[in-house]
């Protein structure tokens, strides 16, 4: 503790554009300190719950963190990441508020510096903010932590999972699928953000999870199928929950459950089904149009999420005027017969609105084309991707077990420049 | 995050200058981001107030689910029965379920608080546009007394606004309307500016690289 004290002074003494080499020597050192640190933080709740458990004071590393969070924010985050691995109940509340302080104020040429020490905080920060009922004051300071950890490489951050958790806790749904749209994720860096596969499964499962909540049904089927088509040697829970979301959202998009692309690991498309034999029912009574069996099926999984089956007229003229307004169907309805014609799509496709529509669709395009081909031009010349293409085809990093396989395969490529 | 509440008035300004220029849109995303800004202060008469404009406003865009959000987000005591707020998910309830006239009525028979008055306007002008720009998309012939109903109004009103709308209203006695879609003006050709004409050619050789490719 008094070490990371004393590196803390020393941190204070830094001019503001400290250079990188210094930052990372203290980081180097003050990483030696973590078990010290939570050794610190285990004694301190031990000794206040023999005291009757009554958190008077606070722990000392948040104190401390508190103390540091502007002018020596490095040391402030180590205090912080040694206390997030052995917080007690009754420390959470003072955690939740020096941390909120900390995303704040601190200051981010240090703190990139520990981008594994950061993604830490930020978790469990925003799992005890959800835990607290907080969810909602966590949103501003991990969005705008998120973005700044970011910056415009528009590649993923440990820090874009936590958002989305909170948003769906906290019922924003809006603010995370806008989330979504405006900053996409073109890129992993896993040196620069200390980013690991199981943040890339969680952001892409919060992410549908936040766009069903908007009813934004084509971003949640697009956040799923990045889920479900990471390259995989096991077959991740998460994966397994978003394939029977995405069956649902596919039948609410189209009526039918396309079969995942060519592209996904061997290791989900085989394995997948096994676990998910109840919404497999669900979608071949939905596509038979068996509404009896839909029913059954949706009891027999005690899921009460439809009740199918229209009870009056006036009901199917409500959801054609729905279905019409959106765009959906083109229909009119004749009285006094009350029947329904359906027509052709009579939209003009060649509107000024349709024009500028497709000059973006073209123009976002050709943008990512050229995001691709710069990708490919940077792969095909790495020695160890070569190897892997030439020499051996089996899967890369096959043999190592769940993450340890993911990482591997991406570091190796070179993913982490 | 915003001790002072500065920032949380420069938004509140934004949202008036925004809701000024029509741009409703632009309005709901800065509610929104007040309501994170101001989240981890205390509940408060501003708090209830910026919902509110917030509710209506999503209600004016007939974004009903995001609004069901919203009303699932507020705490127990801002959502107090006979209050504005509740008054307001009332409307926002039978715009679920499209039952249009009940929303109106919802909307006519109270007396509205001064700053939210105009939001409520503004819901009630929203909801009879969508009706009349529905009624010619879905049906090729209707009573006059459903377009009444649709319309939350009087039978003689509602001839008033088919008529107004160049529809077809015949003198029998059941008055079958007859809407027609109103020609919008030509606007299909985009005029052939040298910006245009350049636009076109990048992406005439973009497809091109493409298919060399």
């Amino acid at each position: 503790m008094e070490t990371t004290l004393t590196f803390c002074a020393d941190l204070q003494g830094l001019p503001a554009d400290a250079s990188h080499a210094q930052l990372k020597t203290i980081h180097g050192a003050l990483t030696k300190q973590g078990d010290a640190l939570q050794e610190v933080a285990k004694t301190f709740s031990q000794t206040t719950d023999r005291d009757g458990g009554v958190a008077a004071a606070n722990s000392p590393l948040i104190a401390a963190a508190m103390e540091h969070t502007k002018l020596a924010s490095l040391g402030s985050l180590h205090l912080l990441a040694a206390q997030a691995e052995v917080l007690t109940p009754q420390e959470v509340p003072a955690f939740i508020d020096v941390t909120l302080a900390f995303l704040e104020h601190c200051n981010w040429h240090q703190v990139t510096i520990a981008p594994r020490h950061l993604g830490s905080v930020c978790e469990k920060f925003g799992q005890v903010c959800i835990s607290e009922g907080r969810a909602s004051e966590a949103l501003l300071p991990l969005r705008s932590a998120a973005i700044k950890m970011d910056g415009d490489r528009s590649s993923l951050t440990p820090l874009h999972p936590e958002f989305l958790q909170c948003c769906i806790a906290a019922k924003c749904y809006s603010l995370g699928s806008r989330f979504m749209d405006d900053r996409p994720i073109f890129g992993v860096e896993p040196v620069a953000t200390g980013l690991t596969p199981v943040h890339f499964l969680r952001h892409f499962y919060y992410g549908g999870i936040v766009y069903i909540g908007a009813k934004q049904w084509k971003g949640a089927l697009d956040s799923f199928l990045m889920l479900l088509t990471i390259p995989a040697n096991v077959l991740s829970s998460l994966v397994i929950e978003g394939y029977k979301k995405m069956m649902l959202v596919s039948l609410i998009i189209s009526g039918e459950v396309p079969p995942l692309p060519k592209y996904a690991s061997n290791s989900v498309t085989r394995h997948l089904k096994s676990h998910t034999s109840d919404y497999e029912a669900l979608v071949s009574c939905f596509q038979a149009g068996d509404v009896k069996g839909l029913n059954a099926a949706v009891v027999a999984g005690s899921e009460k999420f439809i009740q199918v089956g229209l009870a009056h007229a006036d009901d199917a003229q409500g959801y054609i005027l729905n279905m019409v307004e959106a765009g959906e169907i083109c229909a009119q309805i004749a009285y006094p017969a009350g029947t329904v014609h359906f027509r052709e799509d009579t939209n003009t496709l060649s509107s000024t609105t349709m024009t500028a529509r497709l000059e973006a669709d073209l123009r976002s395009t050709a943008e990512l084309t050229e995001r691709v081909r710069k990708l490919e031009a940077r792969l095909i010349v790495n020695p160890v991707f070569i190897q892997k293409m030439v020499g051996d085809h089996s899967l890369p990093g096959a043999g190592l077990g769940g993450a340890a396989g993911y990482s591997a395969s991406w570091d190796d490529i070179g993913m982490g420049d | 995050m915003d001790p002072q509440g500065t920032d949380s008035d420069t938004i509140r300004k934004k949202i008036e200058a925004l809701v000024a220029k029509k741009d409703f849109r632009a309005a709901v995303v800065k509610c929104e981001e007040l309501e994170i800004l101001t989240a981890s202060t205390p509940f408060g008469q501003q708090h209830q107030d910026a919902a509110n404009v917030h509710l209506a406003l999503l209600l004016a865009l007939d974004d009903v689910n995001n609004a069901r959000h919203l009303w699932r987000r507020l705490p127990a005591a801002a959502k107090a029965a006979g209050g504005e707020t509740a008054a307001l998910w009332e409307v926002g309830k039978s715009l679920w379920k499209r039952d249009m006239s009940f929303a109106q009525a919802a909307l006519r028979d109270r007396e509205w608080s001064a700053p939210l008055a105009p939001y409520v306007a503004l819901i009630e002008t929203r909801v009879r546009e969508r009706q009349l720009a529905i009624i010619p998309k879905a049906f090729t012939v209707l009573p006059l007394e459903s377009v009444a109903g649709m319309l939350a109004c009087s039978v003689e009103d509602a001839e008033k606004a088919c008529l107004k709308e160049g529809w077809e209203v015949d003198a029998t006695a059941e008055k079958a309307v007859k809407p027609s879609v109103r020609l919008i003006p030509d606007d299909t050709i985009p005029a052939a500016t040298p910006d245009y004409l350049q636009k076109m050619a990048n992406h005439i050789a973009f497809l091109e690289r493409q298919s060399q490719g």
